[in-house]
């Protein structure tokens, strides 16, 4: 894997890409090929030569076959085909027959083996065997500081330095690394425990959520306690080994093994110390969960409503109030400087009475006026006529606001008898101006004293 | 104003107030709550600020006619009466949804999975799934019949909403705005059916109290409960007005 994991490397992503397209890479495996798989290496693992002729693949897979529950009929050819496509997939090798009495031979690839064995011995990673690994890697690589430090000859250093390292030690770490991943899936296998146990009985779940959690807690932080100590001796060790080997041009390549080491060494114990603190956030978070939604939904009665009172969202149809305050805005930096200069001058003479308030009192007045003058003599005050001499001198813009002026103004007089005494008739329409404009209205002839 | 100023004259300043508003982080927090925002134990430091400086505090807002209310669940928000010298807006319809389709799902044990991180797309699954999907495409459209437009324009439309529930605290986004987690402060829109009791009877309550409103012809109309609920406190004040 060390070595694969070095061709990985070596090769940027779409060269990597590319490779697998032209190379034609496929795997496929449904649940009964998988099973079929794990079968053979089963069978395998019982025959001390773990060769397997073509019989004991049938064999294997009718076994297979009637678990899953399949056509009898098909069976052999359908065995045939598994096996061709495993051979495809690289899964089998073929020990082809050079004649037609001898059979072939089959053995499982290390990519068959890989697989299987991630089924298979997944659950077996424990903390235990970590510490058994550690001791073993700390073992090697003190025999190799002896190694080193006797000296020798390139053979020497070849066999009792350079391939221990590479070959015992660094495939060592491949299994604490392995050990590690194997954790981390355990992890998520514990989260979803969790979830699915506040799923079925909330409250009820909370002690076995607590169980699981400060299990799964007690165990990462052994298991790091277990790599951190260890970690420094295996350290101190590889920087030995580095120093003997120091300054010698002939060794350069073991030097730059144990740097890759270390790297190693670093970042499996880094993992570790980060996986702790992931895993205590998502315990923060439970218990925060437990402790909020938990707490304030014991039996799941205020979900239940919450989902009625969407589902009836018209009788629950209320609107929540909230301060909203009216921005600021005059406060914003451009606007904190004041303006200060005067932006009014003097207004000219001739302009001041251009208001409109202004001229309308002017003309009310010169009306007012002209009215008193009939009132005081008595005489009764017909609007229509009066209005037709008056709009005569005013242009035919005003004649509107002229109008409106001289109603305001006759109003405010006196009453028309005709009015008063509620006769019905209607006073005749009578023209005003030239363009048209008529006024019905009674003459006012009752002024008020 | 004139019941505040009864039980604290206004030429004076108490000290622990005094130190409260000197405090550099008052006028951002004081911001803030006024645009609506709930503070919750997620702001740390100003959750800190508000729980410390709580009862003078509380006095500063009273006399703009605010309360500043501290929730159960321990979060902080101004609760403007109806005389406030601070203005107040009302949620629209989507956002209320919105919004306890968010509460019922801070409450489900799927929060756990994700570590408290939702997406857009659950939060429209989930709304798919409680509301009526006719009634909610009534909310975008009055003559919606269910085009794909329409329902464009929802989803549009609940992002808005999530956007304004942002702004006021009840959720955080999370690298962007397709994921966020959620905020005690939604239980705000629970708060009818938070017990077994009649809802009617506790929107009412709501209602009087300040924090709701209702645009329903069944119940009396909220103008009318906020001035019942104004001579209600002066009676039990003993003040006249």
């Amino acid at each position: 894997m060390t070595i694969n994991s070095e061709a990985v490397s070596q090769k940027n992503i779409p060269e990597l890409i590319g490779w697998v397209q032209q190379e034609h890479f496929s795997l496929s495996l449904p649940s009964d090929r998988l099973a079929y798989l794990i079968a053979i290496a089963a069978v395998a693992e019982q025959e001390v030569a773990a060769e397997l002729s073509e019989a004991q693949l049938q064999d294997a897979f009718r076994l297979v076959s009637d678990i899953f529950e399949q056509v009898d009929e098909t069976q052999t050819e359908r065995a045939n085909n598994a096996i061709n496509e495993f051979c495809r997939q690289q899964l089998l090798n073929r020990f082809g027959a050079d004649t037609l009495e001898t059979s072939s031979l089959y053995r499982l690839t290390p990519l068959a083996l890989g697989i299987v064995n991630f089924y298979v011995e997944q659950k077996a990673y424990t903390n235990v065997k970590l510490s058994i690994l550690l001791t073993r890697v700390a073992t090697e690589i003190d025999k190799v500081f002896d190694a080193a430090q006797h000296g020798g000859d390139e053979n020497y250093w070849e066999e009792q330095v350079f391939s221990v390292l590479k070959y015992s030690v660094e495939d060592t770490f491949e299994r604490i690394d392995l050990t590690q991943r194997a954790m981390d899936s355990q992890q998520q296998s514990v989260k979803d425990d969790i979830a699915k146990l506040l799923h079925q009985d909330w409250s009820q779940a909370i002690s076995a959520c607590e169980k699981l959690l400060s299990e799964t807690g007690s165990h990462l932080k052994e298991l790091q306690d277990t790599l951190t100590s260890a970690g420094d001796q295996l350290q101190s060790g590889l920087l030995n080994i580095q120093e003997t080997v120091h300054g010698q041009s002939a060794l350069n390549h073991i030097e730059d093994l144990t740097f890759t080491l270390q790297a190693r060494l670093d970042a499996i114990i880094a993992w570790g110390q980060q996986s702790i603190d992931l895993w205590t956030r998502y315990d923060r978070h439970v218990h925060k969960f437990i402790r909020t939604s938990i707490d304030m939904d014991k039996n799941r009665a205020f979900s239940q409503r919450l989902r009625e009172s969407v589902q009836n969202f018209s009788e629950h149809n209320w609107r929540l109030l909230v301060a909203q305050d009216d921005k600021l805005l005059e406060l914003r930096d451009e606007t904190l400087v004041m303006d200060e200069q005067e932006v009014t001058g003097q207004l000219p003479q001739e302009m001041e009475y251009q208001e409109l308030v202004d001229i309308q009192n002017v003309v009310a007045a010169r009306i007012e006026l002209q009215l008193n003058e009939l009132k005081q003599q008595g005489k009764p005050l017909a609007i229509a006529d009066l209005l037709r001499d008056m709009l005569a001198d005013y242009p035919s813009v005003q004649h509107f606001d002229i109008a409106r002026l001289m109603i305001d103004e006759a109003c405010k007089l006196g009453l028309s008898s005709a009015e008063i005494q509620h006769t019905g008739m209607q006073a005749p329409w009578q023209p005003i101006n030239q363009t048209g404009a008529k006024v019905q209205a009674h003459a006012i002839d009752t002024y008020e004293e | 104003m004139q019941l505040h100023d009864a039980q604290a004259p206004s030429d004076y300043l108490p000290s622990d107030l005094a130190r409260a508003i000197a405090n550099p982080l008052f006028p951002q927090i004081d911001a803030l709550l006024r645009s609506g925002r709930h503070i919750s134990s997620d702001d740390f430091q100003f959750h800190q600020f508000l729980s410390d400086a709580y009862d003078a505090l509380d006095l500063f807002y009273r006399r703009y006619q605010v309360e500043l209310i501290k929730a159960p669940e321990g979060f902080y928000y101004l609760r403007p009466k109806s005389t406030a010298l601070i203005g107040t807006s009302m949620l629209s319809e989507l956002d209320m949804l919105v919004g306890k389709v968010l509460c019922y799902m801070y409450l489900s044990p799927e929060r756990l999975a994700n570590e408290g991180v939702f997406t857009q797309l659950e939060l429209l699954e989930e709304l798919s799934n409680l509301a009526d999907e006719t009634q909610l495409l009534r909310m975008v459209n009055q003559r919606s019949g269910g085009s794909d437009l329409d329902k464009q324009k929802l989803k549009d439309k609940v992002k808005g909403s999530l956007r304004r529930l942002k702004r006021l605290g009840m959720l955080t986004f999370i690298a962007g705005v397709e994921k966020f987690s959620l905020n005690e402060s939604v239980f705000r829109f629970g708060a009818d059916v938070r017990t077994d009791e009649d809802p009617r009877a506790v929107q009412l309550r709501l209602i009087q109290s300040g924090e709701a409103i209702v645009h329903d012809a069944d119940l009396p109309q909220a103008d009318a409960l906020q001035n019942n609920q104004d001579s209600d406190n002066e009676e039990q004040l003993g003040l006249e007005v």
